[in-house]
């Protein structure tokens, strides 16, 4: 079974060799990796990395229309935007070379490859800011839904591009959570993200490739819409923000997977050893072989030695295999 | 219905243009500032602060709601400074050096100007020396610290170790609060208090104001 193969299984509940493992290693500790392993890269090889984390392709936004907006009026707000097409067309294939290069770095490692696409919320962001957008929730929900209506036919044909350039898994990021809470109600949820959501997940579906959901915080008013849209995995699953493995276990493990369960925020770079081998030990023996592929939370921070994280992800690699 | 009673209703529902005419409707009745900012702004903001705490209304409604408070509030400034109404307290708060997220902080200061708390915003990325400079030089009786991130939150212990450097430390409360930050960290750095919501952390303010 390669890894390819491994992680398809783990993500669909299907029998597997052995527990995959990743991690969200890169983004900052990238200097210290690579003077202790020669490259990233290198370090991903030496820990058997069983997926990979593809980011790149075009922007969703023609900025030049939105500068001419911001310069034309006091506050960009979401009904300005309906009248402009703000959305770029996701091609030509030249701008999708990063990804080209990437996917054959790891698909010659058998890698399972999943490629990075905002959602509505997370994308728009970039445009309003996210209290602003949070506050236009609330006055202008017509017409975000109209905005996010748009965004996910922007995301189909993103995705079309980066099926047909041979990646596993369309992992869409959209943060709705804080750390008690979401940030905006069930209900506005469900009336202008889900559809939205919906649509493009059943696209990425019929196009046979899996698709998946990262969203930071406690989601948990929204879990069993995350099983009715059909996502296929759903990232971190943030206990440190109250999202219950036994409640995964009890009542979605048969619906989706979890990619996470190596916190960065309260265990890997905080932790003493120790405490953080009886971590990664009690989340192992909590996850293993159900339908779980072990990774970080997110990016592992900055304050994290390259001891630590060599000590981590040797007692990782270890017990995938046990 | 009376009018403060409409005030507050519709600051709740996010009506900041009924909000504003409603309080210069009532500023034309002859009551005074204090009782529109007390009876209606304040007490509007009071419910939409509990029902965060209790998640029944979520963040969109709570910018709505102060957006409202702040457009009647503009009209009651200069008659609450002409009656001499003093505020509840005063804070000063701002987002930890290196950390450059704010939403969390804006929602603190929010609810604790919904208590009638005067709150002065230092911004995001703020200087240990700044909070205490701040709180000597304004008068502060609470410093409140926020951080997003695991790779900041130690600067919050950079503020009590300045405070004390400072010889301000007996007579200015540290709250802290943000994701990854606990009642365990704030024990282990010695700050005051420690609060995981927005609305507790206006509540903590006031009572550390009255003390």
């Amino acid at each position: 079974m390669n890894s390819t193969e491994r992680v398809r299984n783990a993500i669909l509940g299907k029998p597997v060799d052995r527990q995959p493992i990743y991690g969200w290693v890169s983004a900052n500790l990238s200097g210290e990796i690579t003077a202790a392993y020669g490259s990233v890269g290198a370090f991903e090889d030496h820990y058997e990395f069983d997926m990979a984390h593809l980011f790149g392709g075009p922007s969703a936004f023609r900025w030049d229309a939105i500068a001419r907006l911001r310069a034309e009026n006091d506050e960009l707000t979401p009904d300005l935007l309906l009248e402009e097409d703000i959305f770029t067309f996701p091609g030509p294939f030249d701008v999708y070379q990063d990804i080209l290069h990437a996917l054959r770095h790891h698909k010659a490692r058998a890698r399972f490859c999943y490629i990075q696409t905002p959602g509505f919320f997370e994308q728009f962001n970039d445009l309003f800011g996210i209290e602003n957008q949070l506050l236009y929730l609330a006055m202008y929900p017509d017409e975000l839904n109209e905005l996010y209506r748009r965004q996910a036919e922007w995301t189909v044909r993103f995705a079309d591009h980066c099926i047909d350039l041979g990646v596993d898994m369309i992992h869409i990021s959209d943060d709705w959570g804080a750390q008690k809470n979401l940030l905006f109600s069930p209900r506005l949820w469900r009336e202008i993200i889900y559809p939205h959501m919906k649509r493009v997940v059943d696209h990425v579906h019929s196009r046979g490739v899996l698709c998946s959901l990262h969203s930071d915080g406690c989601i948990d008013k929204v879990t069993d819409g995350i099983a009715e849209l059909g996502l296929d995995c759903v990232h971190p699953w943030q206990e440190r923000a109250g999202m219950s493995y036994d409640l995964y276990l009890e009542k979605y493990a048969d619906k989706f997977a979890i990619l996470g369960g190596v916190c960065v925020q309260s265990a890997i770079g905080i932790l003493p050893r120790n405490a953080l081998e009886a971590e990664i030990r009690r989340v192992f023996g909590k996850l293993k072989g159900k339908r779980w592929i072990c990774c970080t939370t997110h990016f592992v921070q900055n304050h994290c030695s390259i001891e630590d994280l060599t000590f981590a992800y040797d007692l990782i690699y270890r017990l995938a295999r046990e | 219905m009376s009018i403060l009673i409409e005030i507050s209703e519709n600051l709740q529902k996010g009506k900041a243009k009924i909000v504003k005419e409603l309080v210069q409707k009532a500023v034309d009745e002859g009551i005074p500032a204090e009782t529109i900012l007390n009876e209606g702004l304040l007490s509007g903001m009071n419910v939409i602060g509990e029902k965060f705490k209790n998640n029944e209304v979520y963040v969109p409604e709570v910018l709505v709601a102060a957006r409202a408070m702040n457009m009647g509030a503009q009209i009651l400034k200069p008659l609450l400074a002409a009656e001499g109404v003093q505020s509840t307290g005063k804070v000063c708060i701002g987002t930890v050096q290196g950390d450059l997220h704010d939403i969390g902080k804006n929602l603190v200061k929010m609810m604790m100007e919904g208590k009638g708390l005067e709150v002065i915003d230092l911004g995001t990325d703020v200087a240990p020396e700044t909070y205490v400079q701040t709180a000597i030089e304004q008068n502060c009786q609470v410093i409140c610290c926020s951080a997003l991130l695991t790779t900041t939150m130690g600067v919050m212990a950079d503020v009590v170790k300045a405070a004390e450097a400072a010889g301000v430390r007996d007579k200015v409360k540290i709250m802290i609060g943000g994701a990854p930050v606990t009642q365990d960290y704030c024990d282990k750095i010695g700050a005051d208090v420690y609060t995981s919501d927005a609305a507790s952390a206006a509540d903590a303010a006031v009572r550390l104001c009255n003390n």
